[in-house]
């Protein structure tokens, strides 16, 4: 299982700095897209929360609490996705939360 | 003997439970998030009570409410001020949290009444007598307690106190946040703690902090002249609070990474006064983290030869040195260690569970000394707490409220919701007549969250409550079931002929999307007469391609390629059907990197001429092979059914020939319907259907001859044995109802494994032989020829060459006649 949650971790990494580095129109997510289409076959799934709101009953993720801790919190940084496998989430996604 | 069977490692850091199943013991895990390890900290937030890794998350923003490492603190007066509740709360309370907490792991519905909880080497009466008490408050009736190097002993010398029969050893525990040292020997049959040693604040997360400020930190300001950034890291709410948790997470995989590599690299996105972002890569090697840790891992060899030294000891006197903690995987750890001492290192065990997992062992050769009480009626009897819940079904909202009412005796209950993924809790929260809590929800899916309710202890009290699922996302304002599958028309090699590969399956709500990866079936040279086609239906996708309707086609002729397109090559294929059904496919061809974008809209049908022709020919092929079969089996109404089908097929193969595919009549489309009439008489109707049932007869009785030589021949090669299974274990779904499509393929695959199993078992082949040989001149095309392969074949046989045999017994069933019908290959989509 951990070799999959390996992989998992990695795809993120690189999804994330293919969009970051400007080639989301290139072909190197196509890439990526298959590798996740594989994953899922294998019954393992990955999903980065960014951007989502965060609550305190939310155990799909570790956060850190970066700044002000009360208020409306927010995914603002993902360092590594939620990772499930047949439905049952296998790694809580290692996040930061803020108040945006 | 009713043994105990359950051993708990209370730790100061993380906590685990464990449980001996006869020859070992299972570390439980989790349910939410699949740890083994629960962080020993409980966290006091409005109403909720949270325990473990949630727990920790609030430990630096709210640390007047979180408490950690409240072990240390066992068996003294000190208790602890919850601000947020207004209250105080002793390290005993605390414990009994993180046990109860550990109930929730034990994922067999075992209730354990007795326990094996471990406890450090230094605990006194009073702190042990102290976590006797957490256990008792945590609902164990009955808890025994065993040392930690002890435990961790077990595991490593193997389950029986009495393995390791004599000597004396040392057990290093290096973990999250504290160290211990123990000196460990047997005396008259009794393993015992003979001296200790530790420290309280020295673990993992100390070398964590410290690689950040001792090396990333000084690296940053090296690339970025941030002089500030130290202060700026460390200060609540500074402009740098938030890469200081970046930091720390990736110094702390980082370390892992170390573990097994000799360097390693940190990425960091590093944003600076003007607001522009820098993307930082920080080299890290293991010298350089060995360095930052050096001064502490020396501290602790240094305790663990003070014990030795104040025992009178020498290495001659010490067997091994085992080791505990997840620390302890540090190369520089376990290198030091052997070289300052000169022991063996003692790596067996997995080191961050070996305590509880000898606890376990422990507890599973421990008598219970309180046999089990009957239980209250409550639990004992059929669930008297009634829930009923009310909710919305499905929602586009993210968040949705469950209210609930319970019914039954609830005073001193509690409730916990929890989705079914793990990914929502809403931990324990009291029982009242109403309660409600907002569930978070996965999107465009069915969340389906339990709800459980506990006793004081956290075991679970039975309640009659129905399972909650909503959905979310998938219905909408257009949603509407699909009438039909959605497929698209691939080769199927080994039957030679098409079939359908479902994408969307029939009462799926739209939109829907889907990417599929296939790959070429075969060759499809550039500028040559072929083309790739991508044929998208609408039908049963059980059926065969031509009786189902076309939306779409998409035809890459060999003509518009760059390159040639070569057999293996991938194909992907992404197809996207909106609410109102415009259907968009994009097909990217990976060898010549071309990408096809095509919509396809409900109101338009599309037809290619080239796929229509060759599913005319197809479609003749079939029908003329139906015929002769019924011809010679004399079946002279069922032929006269399949001329009048041939003539059409002839027909209409004549006229799609001469069909102009730029025309502006609607000839091609009238052409198509026909064909799509043609292939249902064909394959679902008609004289077809008595077809389905001689092939089913045809089917069982090869297959019965396969089973029995199965049985009975020894000497059938395993291949061939595991495609007898493997048909025998298809045979149920392929012979349900009479789909003409499945059936065939079945029967075509038997033929395949009959002829195959033939041809590979000695025996077999010799008999078939035997039989051909003995065939009148009549039956064979050339008799002479046949005459020549015979005897080269007794020849074969007498020297027992059955690979020669195989040869010549293929030649002979190509001489004779009507023992196989070469079909006419069909020309296919490309697409395997």
């Amino acid at each position: 299982m951990q070799p999959l949650i390996d992989i998992a971790n990695q795809v993120h990494a690189l999804e994330k700095k293919v969009q970051k580095e400007g080639h989301s129109g290139s072909g190197y997510l196509r890439h990526i897209q298959r590798i996740r289409q594989s994953l899922a076959e294998l019954g393992t799934t990955f999903h980065s929360p960014e951007g989502e709101r965060y609550t305190e009953t939310r155990t799909d993720v570790e956060a850190s609490v970066a700044g002000e801790s009360m208020g409306n919190l927010t995914i603002t940084q993902v360092i590594k996705p939620i990772v499930s496998q047949h439905g049952q989430i296998v790694q809580a996604g290692i996040v930061i939360v803020e108040r945006v | 003997m009713q043994t105990i069977n359950f051993g708990i490692d209370l730790g100061t850091t993380n906590s685990l439970i464990a449980r001996f199943t006869g020859s070992q013991a299972e570390v439980f895990k989790n349910p939410v998030g699949l740890k083994e390890t629960l962080p020993s900290c409980v966290a006091f937030r409005k109403e909720r009570i949270w325990v473990g890794d949630k727990a920790r998350e609030w430990l630096l923003k709210d640390p007047l409410n979180v408490f950690s490492s409240f072990k240390r603190k066992m068996g003294t007066t000190e208790t602890f001020s919850v601000p947020s509740r207004q209250e105080t709360i002793a390290p005993i309370d605390l414990s009994a949290l993180v046990l109860k907490e550990l109930k929730n792991f034990i994922h067999t519905g075992e209730i354990p009444e007795s326990v094996v909880i471990t406890i450090p080497a230094s605990f006194d009466t009073v702190q042990s007598n102290a976590t006797k008490q957490a256990g008792l408050e945590a609902g164990f009736r009955e808890v025994v307690l065993l040392q930690e190097p002890i435990a961790a002993s077990l595991a490593y010398f193997n389950r029986h106190t009495l393995e390791k029969e004599s000597g004396k050893w040392l057990v290093y525990d290096l973990g999250g946040g504290t160290f211990d040292v123990a000196l460990i020997g047997i005396e008259d049959n009794e393993m015992r703690v003979l001296d200790h040693q530790g420290n309280n604040y020295l673990g993992g997360v100390d070398f964590d902090h410290s690689l950040v400020m001792e090396v990333l930190v000084p690296e940053l300001i090296r690339q970025t002249g941030q002089m500030d950034l130290a202060s700026q890291l460390l200060t609540h709410k500074a402009r740098y609070e938030k890469l200081y948790y970046v930091l720390l997470l990736k110094a702390e995989e980082a370390k892992k990474e170390l573990t097994t590599r000799l360097s390693t690299e940190i990425e960091v996105t590093f944003e600076t006064d003007e607001g522009d972002e820098l993307d930082l890569l920080i080299p890290v090697d293991r010298d350089q983290f060995n360095a930052v840790i050096r001064e502490r891992i020396d501290d602790t060899v240094s305790m663990l030869e003070t014990i030795m030294a104040r025992n009178n000891l020498s290495t001659a006197d010490i067997s091994e040195i085992v080791l505990i903690g997840g620390s302890t995987y540090i190369p520089y750890v376990r290198a030091t260690l052997a070289e300052r001492t000169g022991l063996t290192v003692n790596t067996d065990a997995d080191p961050t569970t070996a305590v509880a997992v000898g606890a376990a062992y422990f507890a599973g050769n421990t008598p219970v000394r309180q046999p089990a009480q009957p239980k209250p009626e409550r639990i004992a009897s059929a669930p008297a707490i009634q829930i009923q819940t009310g909710y919305n079904k499905t929602t586009k909202d993210l968040e949705e409220y469950i209210s609930a009412s319970a019914d039954g005796v609830i005073e001193e209950l509690f409730y916990r919701i929890t989705r079914a993924d793990g990914g929502f809790d809403t931990t324990l929260r009291p029982l009242t007549a109403r309660f409600g809590e907002f569930v978070g929800l996965l999107p465009n899916r069915v969340n389906t969250f339990t709800i459980s309710v506990y006793d004081g202890y956290n075991n679970p009290v039975p309640v009659q409550v129905e399972p909650v699922s909503i959905t979310h996302g998938l219905f909408s304002l257009y949603g509407q079931p699909l009438p039909e599958d959605i497929c698209i028309e691939v080769d199927d090699l080994m039957n030679n002929a098409t079939r359908c590969e479902l994408i969307f399956s029939r009462n799926s709500v739209l939109p829907l999307t889907k990417t599929i990866y296939r790959e070429m079936s075969r060759t499809i040279r550039k500028g040559s007469d072929e083309s790739l086609i991508i044929n998208l239906l609408e039908g049963d996708a059980t059926q065969h391609p031509s009786t189902n309707k076309n939306i779409g086609v998409i035809e890459v002729r060999a003509t518009d390629l760059p390159a040639d397109l070569i057999k293996g090559s991938d194909v992907e294929l992404k197809i996207d059907m909106s609410e109102s059904r415009d259907v968009s496919v994009s097909v990217h061809l990976s060898m010549t990197d071309q990408q096809i974008d095509e919509v396809f809209s409900p109101t338009q049908r599309y037809v290619s001429l080239t796929k229509l022709r060759d599913e005319i020919q197809e479609l003749r092929g079939q029908l003329d092979f139906d015929l002769q079969k019924a011809l010679q089996n004399e079946e002279y109404e069922t032929a006269a059914q399949l001329q009048e089908l041939v003539d059409r097929a002839r027909k209409l193969y004549e006229q799609a020939r001469q069909a102009q595919p730029d025309t502006l009549t609607d000839e091609k489309y009238q052409l198509d319907e026909a064909k799509r009439k043609l292939a249902r008489q064909l394959y679902t109707t008609g004289p077809v259907s008595n077809r389905v049932i001689r092939t089913k007869e045809r089917y069982y009785g090869l297959m019965e001859s396969l089973q029995n030589w199965a049985h009975t021949l020894q000497e059938i090669p395993p291949k061939q044995r595991e495609e007898i299974q493997q048909l025998k274990d298809n045979e149920p779904e392929a012979m349900r109802g009479n789909n003409y499509f499945r059936v065939e393929s079945q029967y075509a695959h038997c033929r395949r494994v009959y002829h195959n199993t033939v041809l590979y078992t000695p025996t077999l082949l010799a008999y078939f032989f035997h039989i051909y040989a003995g065939l009148s001149p009549q039956e064979f095309t050339d008799y002479q020829r046949a005459q020549a392969e015979i005897k080269r074949g007794e020849k074969a046989l007498d020297r027992q060459n059955y690979d020669e045999l195989r040869g010549v017994f293929l030649n002979l069933l190509g001489l004779a006649k009507n023992t196989e019908v070469i079909e006419t290959r069909i020309k296919g989509t490309g697409l395997g």
